[in-house]
């Protein structure tokens, strides 16, 4: 009897013990979630596993950022950011918190078994388990490490005047033997890269502008080669090399007629050689009329914006003053699209989209962005012109970042995005920015010459809307609709028909320097 | 052993088994209520707080004539680490200014979530309101965004740039103008002349 009971109490503790077991198992759910968060103790939480591997044995490739101390792990558009020594990681730009930090000893980045579960069920959108990265290492050749670079993937953007393309790779070394030649009798392009690896199979990337059709990236016996399929026989292409992150900028246009242009096409020119550039050509711009300008009316639909004390919404005011300049601006003879002719939401994308597309499917002339301002304190009022900023961090960081959200983008939202977002990506080097502040400068002094209100000045900021056009851009708050007064003028069409005015003479003085500025250009050009 | 006995220990065991689990229940309710799922990482202190000292800080506010950021002085007990630290910080922040000629960044009803440190950047959480409660406006908006980095920044060594969340997600804007989808360095460029290089004391 006695000898049951105690058997009774064991089992009855082990039962306990199983339940505490399956409730921690609750709590602690490994599953993947919008933040998962690795298991704190478990059977496998000492066992550390190396990270470069373990992504190797689950198809994840591995780049290095010595630099910062990172680690870069990506899969198709996923990608974690592991920072060496730190307890958190991210994927995605989400959050993931790691039950031990991140090692690198012994020429080994290791990380918990229980932390790299969570983290690749993350990555890959399932649940891998402990087991499976385990298994993994196994079948991995240790030693054979692939240190070759690879095409990490290619970008367009289409310009008026030519397609630029952008390869990726993953590290600079063992590129300067690209060679590039105009494939006899066809209407392509052929990029050799001898030594280079490709990151993922892809289909061909269908780029379908005036200049070039198709882009295959295919691998070829012991390297890769992209192919650039164009529209024409006769084309040209200029090259040039960059680091961080390390890439091949190709821009095609059709050949101009003549000998040296035929001799340039059909040479084998190779890769400029020399040190890694850091900034990208200019691109030329400068070579077409001027003829269309957006008029970007701020907020609408559910966007009210900002709102004044006596009612009057920031999205009504904005649209009333753009429909009154759009009207002015056609009796002038220009060309206008508005982002929204009604109160419907166009989001900040969508508006960037519309912009890019305005001039016959290319980016427009100019952008204006209308809004009214706000303050806490009812006795601030006057209008003020602002232009995008150029504080958008220059770095390696800030550049990869955004050459992440073009590969999201181009895998997820269609070709539409993908060309904002490229956009975006080439703004990082400053190509509009000297113009959008000479507009910036010319619309505030328009505003000053009619407004009886304060004269505020002229600023730089990241707005988004103004950092996703491909054109020179301006965003003007004519008035806080937070001061009483000002809200009033605000309502009356006489104040609105006034900014409408402004800008108008805004475009116009802007329209005739660039004007003046292309005659001269086309004077000097010729002999 | 007979068959009254076994069933009771039987159901001694069903018990103990319905214990357990409601109690592993209770814990993980408890759990996600004092750190919601998303935010766990949040502002825990590391075992023990090492050199806890009250601090002199300098929070940035409104200006009166939306033309910049002004300072205030604060203490601030910090020593905790970065994101202790920053979430100290942020804390004060938005309890808003002393001066009554300077006016809160923060909209009210706006609570910070939680703040990760990953390398140079502090990661910010904040609660839907920063959006939903924003006045607009440009003026506002860049005061309500730099005076949460240009604050940060200045104040805890090692932090170079902030990213702001809102309800751990990250957002194109908080009023319809200003780009926070990447973690942001501190800017003095939006503010009128006199702000320039460095916001005045
Ligand atoms: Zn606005």
């Amino acid at each position: 009897m006695k000898k049951c009971a105690v058997a009774c109490m064991r089992f009855l503790e082990k039962s306990a013990a199983l339940t505490v077991f399956l409730a921690f198992g609750l709590i602690f759910s490994p599953f993947p979630s919008a933040f998962a968060e690795a298991p704190p103790s478990s059977a496998f939480a000492d066992e550390r596993v190396s990270l470069p591997e373990a992504a190797r044995g689950l198809d994840v490739t591995t780049h290095w950022k010595p630099a910062e101390g990172k680690l870069l792990l990506t899969r198709e558009n996923h990608c974690a950011e592991i920072l060496i020594g730190a307890k958190h990681a991210r994927i995605d730009g989400h959050l993931l918190t790691l039950a031990t930090p991140v090692v690198a000893a012994n020429d080994a980045v290791t990380m918990s078994l229980a932390d790299a579960t969570a983290l690749f069920s993350r990555l890959l959108g399932r649940t891998v388990t402990a087991k499976e990265i385990s298994t993994g290492l196994l079948a991995t050749p240790r030693i054979e490490r692939d240190e070759r670079s690879r095409i990490e993937g290619v970008r367009h953007v289409s310009y008026p005047d030519f397609t630029r393309l952008v390869i990726n790779l993953s590290k600079s070394g063992n590129v300067g033997d690209v060679k590039l030649k105009h494939i006899e009798g066809a209407a392509a392009l052929e990029i050799d890269f001898p030594k280079t690896g490709v990151g993922q199979a892809a289909a061909p990337i269908e780029v379908g502008d005036r200049f070039i059709k198709r882009i295959e990236v295919g691998r070829t016996g012991s390297g890769a080669s992209v192919i650039v399929r164009t529209n024409v026989d006769d084309f040209e292409y200029e090259t040039q090399k960059y680091d961080e992150p390390a890439r091949i900028v190709v821009d095609v246009k059709p050949a101009a007629p003549g000998v040296l242009a035929d001799l340039r096409a059909s040479a084998h020119l190779p890769v400029q050689s020399g040190a890694w550039a850091d900034q990208e050509p200019e691109i030329a711009r400068g070579t077409t009329p001027f003829t269309t300008v957006v008029i970007d009316p701020g907020h609408g639909g559910k966007d009210h914006g900002a709102g004044g004390r006596g009612g009057l919404l920031e999205k009504d005011v904005t649209l009333s003053i753009a429909l009154k300049l759009k009207e002015r601006l056609e009796a002038a003879g220009v060309r206008v699209t508005l982002t929204r002719s009604d109160d419907s939401f166009v989001s900040l994308r969508g508006r960037t989209v519309i912009a890019n597309r305005a001039k016959n499917g290319a980016p427009a002339d100019l952008f204006i962005s209308i809004h009214t301002n706000s303050h806490v304190s009812p006795s601030v009022g006057g209008f003020e012109a602002y232009y995008v900023s150029d504080a958008v961090d220059p770095g390696a960081e800030a550049t990869a970042a955004l050459e992440n959200a073009v590969v999201n983008l181009e895998d997820t939202d269609g070709p539409e995005e993908t060309s904002v977002a490229s956009i975006l990506w080439d703004l990082q080097y400053a190509e509009f920015i000297a113009d959008s502040s000479a507009l910036a400068f010319i619309t505030q002094e328009e505003l000053g010459k009619r407004l009886d209100t304060r004269d505020r000045g002229v600023r730089q900021a990241r707005f988004i809307v103004l950092s996703g056009v491909a054109m020179p851009s301006v965003l003007v708050e004519v008035g806080f609709i937070s001061n009483r007064s000002e809200e009033s003028r605000l309502k009356t069409e006489d104040f609105k028909n006034k900014c409408a005015e402004c800008l108008e003479a805004a475009v116009t003085t802007f329209k005739e320097r660039y004007e003046a500025k292309l005659g001269l250009v086309n004077q000097e050009s010729s002999p | 052993m007979t068959k009254g006995r076994s069933l009771k220990i039987a159901l001694a065991v069903l018990w103990a088994v319905a214990v357990m689990v409601l109690a592993g229940f209770a814990f993980k309710l408890l759990k996600e209520f004092s750190h919601p799922p998303g935010r766990r990482a949040s502002v825990q202190a590391p075992v023990p707080p090492p050199d806890m000292k009250e601090r002199a800080v300098k929070l940035y506010f409104m200006d009166e004539d939306a033309a910049g950021l002004v300072a205030e002085k604060r203490s601030v007990d910090l020593g905790a680490g970065g994101a202790v630290d920053g979430a100290a910080i942020i804390s004060e922040l938005i309890k808003g200014p002393e001066s009554g000629d300077h006016f809160a960044s923060i909209p009210p009803g706006v609570r910070l979530l939680s703040a990760y440190e990953l390398g140079d950047t502090l990661i910010l959480d904040f609660t839907r309101e920063l959006q939903t409660n924003h006045p607009g406006g440009s003026a506002g908006e860049l005061a309500t965004v730099y005076s949460i980095v240009n604050t940060v920044t200045e104040n805890l060594r090692g932090i170079n740039k902030v990213q702001i969340l809102i309800e751990g997600e990250e957002t194109e804007t908080l009023a319809g103008h200003i780009d926070i989808r990447r973690p942001l360095s501190p800017d003095t460029k939006w503010m009128t002349a006199r702000f320039h290089e460095k916001p005045e004391d």
